[in-house]
């Protein structure tokens, strides 16, 4: 398996559309890749919707089977909504992060929009209530959080959450999740990490920081 | 060239249907030629608000199928005659109407009226999809309350990404004293949330029920406070300035206005 770049997976509106490239590669090895892609990504497509593109280049058993896969890994088949606009931002987005490992995000993450990184997030705005960062690395946010935020999403226990203002009510790192009781003190600046397999929370101090030896 | 208001929400019961009544009648009281259409089709109402609904014989759906000319269609308003309703049909479903259909009759609407102010259903499908379609600008309404902050910022997210130039924030239904005893969110608590232009307040008034209920509009009742809000918004509409309304709580109670007396407040 040397060749293991026929599937591309790409986020639209309706969820995370699977691209299949069939010319250099048989059945059988595109349904390994797939499963070893999925495998590789822990739980970072979660309950996601999921697209095929496209479905006419498979026979019904075929399609069946790529389902298969990729329901046993937790997605959920999407529906496709037909469009007009093709200026339309997709509320799921997927970041890959050229020449580095970290993506910047400048804008507010609003109720029902979902972006996940390949890397680490640094973002300067808020998440509202609804809204999710899913990141394989670490988690920055320069803004108040009210949404989700899940950090190491591949597994990774050394990843950090910083965040400027914490209202969120559940944080993830990881395969550990951390319900906030609402009324935490709200003094700015929290750092979130995981300690003997729990999720704590503390106030962020560079100093403390490096006693922490969060090294990725 | 008129100008293309959809009024939207997300969440079902905050106001649109009556915003869109009010907004449309405040806009008709200063001479200008407005049309206001309700794009809930199978669950109309904004014909009922305006006290129009014995009027109807052609709805939108026939409008945009070529069953009937567009102005046909149109049922001018008993009060005001630069007033207009495109009622929606309550015997089909979001689905008998198309986006290109919806972009084409604002365009037809626009070239006529001084404001084309579409009233969008609850909900984010395709009926939201349909109002937004030929819009060019986006009121969203909101209530103090986190559920329909929470999807009047889905709402915001949406429009952004369709491209409907920035939206601007009505909130309704504001209890002042509510807001005093901190037991409702507050105007500062829900701009910094969704983080757009503030449009106007409007504070939550028994006479609301009363004026929808006759299908008179409340902005048309001159001592009405609500109605006040809503004249300022449609001033502020007209490109004027207005400063925002400032709200006093007031003493709603028998007993406290028993007491201001004897106490000679």
């Amino acid at each position: 398996m040397e060749n293991k770049n026929n599937i591309s997976i790409k986020g639209i509106e309706e969820g995370l559309l699977f691209i299949f490239d069939t010319n250099n590669s048989t059945f059988n090895e595109l349904c390994n890749e797939l499963e070893s892609k999925l495998q590789s990504s822990g739980d970072f497509f979660f309950n996601a919707d999921y697209l095929i593109d496209d479905p006419s280049l498979f026979n019904d058993n075929e399609l069946s089977n790529i389902e298969q896969i990729l329901e046993m890994h937790s997605l959920h088949k999407g529906q496709l909504i037909n469009r007009k606009t093709e200026t339309e931002e997709s509320s799921e987005a997927v970041y890959h992060p050229n020449g580095g490992d970290s993506v910047l995000i400048t804008q507010s993450i609003r109720s029902g929009q979902k972006i996940h990184i390949y890397g680490n997030a640094i973002v300067m705005g808020d998440i509202n209530a609804g809204g999710e960062i899913i990141a394989t690395g670490n988690i920055v946010v320069m803004g108040s959080c009210r949404g989700l935020l899940h950090a190491g999403a591949e597994g990774n226990k050394n990843c950090f959450i910083i965040v400027y203002h914490m209202a969120l009510q559940q944080l993830r790192i990881a395969d550990s999740v951390a319900t906030i009781p609402s009324g935490m003190d709200s003094e700015p600046l929290k750092l979130a990490c995981i300690r003997d397999n729990e999720i704590i929370i503390t106030d962020y101090s560079p100093n403390q920081f490096k006693t922490l030896h969060l090294d990725n | 060239m008129g100008k293309v208001i959809v009024i939207t929400s997300g969440k079902g019961g905050v106001g649109k249907t009556t915003t869109t009544a009010n907004l449309g009648t405040a806009l008709a009281m200063f001479d200008k030629k407005v049309v206001m259409v309700d794009t809930d089709i199978g669950l109309r109402n904004l014909d009922v608000v305006l006290g129009l609904e014995n009027r109807i014989v052609y709805d939108i759906v026939d409008a945009v199928r070529g069953n009937c000319r567009l102005n046909q269609a149109l049922i001018k308003d008993k009060r005001f005659e630069n007033m207009f309703l495109l009622p929606a049909a309550q015997t089909k479903d979001k689905t008998a109407v198309t986006e290109d259909q919806m972009v084409e009759l604002c365009d037809k609407l626009k070239d006529e009226f001084d404001f084309v102010i579409i009233d969008c259903p609850a909900g984010i499908e395709h009926g939201f999809r349909n109002a937004i379609a030929g819009a060019e600008e986006a009121i969203v309404v909101t209530t103090p309350e986190v559920s329909a902050v929470r999807d009047a910022d889905r709402i915001i997210g949406l429009l952004e990404a369709a491209e409907v130039r920035s939206p601007r924030l009505i909130i309704n239904r504001i209890r002042t004293n509510m807001v005093q005893t901190g037991d409702m969110m507050s105007v500062d608590d829900i701009l910094s949330i969704l983080a757009v232009e503030l449009l106007g307040i409007v504070p939550d008034d028994d006479a609301i029920i009363i004026s929808t209920n006759r299908g008179e509009p409340t902005v048309m009742d001159d001592a009405s406070l609500p109605g006040q809000a809503y004249r300022n918004i449609a001033h502020r509409l007209c490109g004027e300035e207005v400063p925002l309304m400032t709200l006093t709580p007031k003493k709603n109670s028998f007993f406290s206005r028993l007491k201001s007396l004897f106490s000679g407040e």
